[in-house]
């Protein structure tokens, strides 16, 4: 089981995890990468050409539509809330740029977790950058899950609760996992702002 | 119920700030949220706007409660941005104006 973060005399935020749980961590967040690449990437298509030449690819010359998908709704939420047009334009503006932010902050964790691979204690070293772009990462994912099982204020699914058949048992596990391993993060960090 | 605060009226103030900000009439708006952690959600005030500890968790707590607060006050351009940097962090954020 992995432990909590803590953060070290030389300033870094460490904790032990186990190579199945970096395992599904890893599949977790290729699979959130993917989501968020794969419109980017029918998006990349459609940049204006001259932005792109220009340097300004966040820059999506066509209208980006409010996703489908309610994972995706909550990663890159409207920005205005009854005001279709404006958030259509701020949309148009950002929706590249967030996305690349939320996709970097995913690979870096994912990054920090191979490395770990070849520590015998599973031992994971952030840098208070790496640490930054992991409490980012953890809570995307935890919003994706969280959107998958319906969580709300009134709804908190529990793990030991379900079905071993149920597939949100997994998703509800790991959900609960990511809680509490941000929260140490979180608060490991808090005496360095 | 607040304390008393040498900071500009309306940044930490909803309701006031609704009235009386007219040189600064837009807000970036942070939405309650059931997944979002309130130990993260003050890390993320206290991170990116930097303000103190307890500013920081008088705003999350107001998230909480009231179900919104309005967490910065400016032009509409920064409002925007700062809207942007919350959806960076995975709060759930508007642009809105007051009044």
């Amino acid at each position: 089981m992995a432990t909590a973060f803590s953060r070290t005399i030389r300033g870094r935020f460490t904790a032990q995890t186990e190579p199945a749980e970096r395992a599904v961590l890893l599949q977790l967040l290729d699979e959130m990468c993917a989501m968020l690449d794969a419109d980017a990437l029918a998006d990349e298509t459609a940049t204006d050409p001259l932005a792109r030449e220009l340097g300004l690819a966040d820059f999506s010359g066509v209208d980006v539509e409010t996703p489908a998908d309610p994972v995706l709704r909550r990663l890159l939420p409207d920005a205005y809330s009854g005001d279709e047009e404006a958030s259509r334009e701020f949309r148009r503006l950002t929706d590249g740029s967030l996305r690349q932010g939320k996709v970097s902050d995913a690979r870096r964790m994912s990054e920090s977790l191979r490395g770990a691979d070849s520590n015998p204690k599973g031992k994971i070293s952030l840098t208070r950058d790496d640490a930054q772009a992991w409490c980012r990462a953890i809570n995307d994912l935890r919003l994706a899950l969280g959107t998958r099982l319906k969580v709300s204020a009134d709804h908190y699914p529990d793990p030991t609760e379900l079905d071993d058949n149920d597939p949100e048992k997994i998703q509800a596990a790991v959900y609960d996992f990511l809680t509490w391993w941000q929260d140490s993060l979180v608060r490991a960090m808090m005496p360095t702002i | 119920m607040r304390s008393v605060s040498l900071a500009p009226a309306g940044l930490e103030q909803v309701a006031e700030s609704e009235s009386t900000r007219t040189d600064s009439p837009w807000s970036c708006t942070v939405w309650d949220d059931p997944v979002n952690l309130m130990s993260y959600v003050t890390f993320v005030f206290m991170t990116y706007f930097g303000y103190p500890r307890d500013k920081a968790e008088r705003l999350m707590l107001t998230v909480h409660s009231e179900g919104r607060a309005a967490v910065s006050h400016g032009s509409r351009e920064q409002a925007e941005k700062d809207v942007s940097a919350m959806h960076s962090y995975g709060l759930w954020a508007t642009v809105t104006r007051d009044g």
